[in-house]
């Protein structure tokens, strides 16, 4: 029977005070169909930041607005070298 | 007196002649120490002896399959407490809420992979994060500067309110021509990012990792990044 790949955005969140979005990317290997082995794959979308995936672009769009950016740029700019 | 059911029972050794009817349920009476709390209770289909056991997991008898929780819920570990209020039903600090691993993709700033190669995984335990990462020189890798950070992790850590405390990261940079060196970091409060990876001391900038710190990097020289911090 064939097996088949395929990668799916199966969690997205929002966290944190500067709306950070974090994605759970699930890898899959399907049967005819039904998943027979699935791994995770993470990443973090900051402030400021893109994704190639259309969900998050909404999201993006959605929560990262420039005040939201300016906010975290300042954040990390407070702290920097030490 | 109220009404009592009471269902068929009977020690292992009855139970192992006796074959009851599909949908039959039975008790095995006798406690010994693999059956809880006191006794097995079997499920007859009509056609094996004894019974089909229902046990929770014991030591001569585990499960034979994955315990699945909902969404949100965990294992609440006993607390020991005294008090009724420390009850471990109503402390979240006996919750394990969560557990996950997986892969991420670190990016490691001002450097080119080129055809060396990167990994990173982690393991997720409650809100504890643990990440092991780092690349490999191939033939073709550079730096462009100093790696000032590294990205992409796969959970954004906390940020507390009023707190200038920091998660400690550990490098090893190994220079496969001679010694290995150590470095350190840390993960930016509030951020998916590690920041200012560097050897020794490190201060306005210092002894961040380069094309020539901690050494100068050739093929197959490499640097792994491990170390844990709490997620928001």
């Amino acid at each position: 029977m064939p097996l088949t790949k395929q990668t799916i955005t199966d969690k997205i969140e929002i966290v944190g005070q500067y709306n950070h979005i974090q994605v759970r990317e699930a890898i899959q290997v399907l049967e005819d169909g039904q998943v027979i082995s699935q791994s995770y794959h993470r990443y973090v979308v900051a402030p400021g930041e893109t994704s190639n995936d259309a969900k998050v672009q909404a999201i993006i769009a959605a929560v990262h607005t420039p005040d939201v950016i300016a906010a975290y740029q300042q954040h990390l700019q407070e702290q920097s070298e030490v | 007196m109220a009404n009592r059911l009471q269902h068929l029972r009977g020690s292992e050794a009855e139970h192992s002649t006796f074959t009851g009817a599909k949908g039959e349920i039975s008790l095995v009476t006798d406690t010994s120490s693999d059956r809880i709390p006191t006794g097995e209770v079997r499920i007859h289909d009509g056609t094996t002896a004894g019974g089909l056991p229902l046990t929770l997991g014991t030591t001569s008898k585990p499960l034979t399959n994955n315990i699945v929780l909902g969404s949100g819920v965990g294992i609440n570990f006993n607390n020991y407490g005294s008090e009724d209020s420390n009850s471990a039903t109503t402390v979240g600090s006996n919750l394990l809420d969560d557990y996950e691993e997986g892969t991420f993709t670190p990016t490691f700033a001002n450097f080119n992979t080129g055809n060396g190669s990167i990994f990173g995984i982690y393991r997720k335990i409650g809100d504890m994060v643990t990440i092991y990462c780092g690349f490999t020189l191939g033939s073709t890798s550079s730096f462009l500067g100093t790696m000032d950070t590294i990205g992409g992790l796969p959970f954004t850590a906390i940020s507390p309110t009023g707190s200038n405390i920091e998660n400690n990261i550990f490098c090893l940079m190994k220079d496969v021509d001679s010694a290995s060196h150590h470095g350190f970091a840390r993960v930016q409060r509030g951020a998916a990012t590690i920041a200012y990876p560097h050897i020794d001391s490190f201060e306005g900038g210092s002894n961040l990792i380069s094309s020539s710190t901690p050494f100068t990097w050739t093929t197959n020289d490499n640097m792994t990044v491990f170390g844990q911090y709490l997620a928001s």
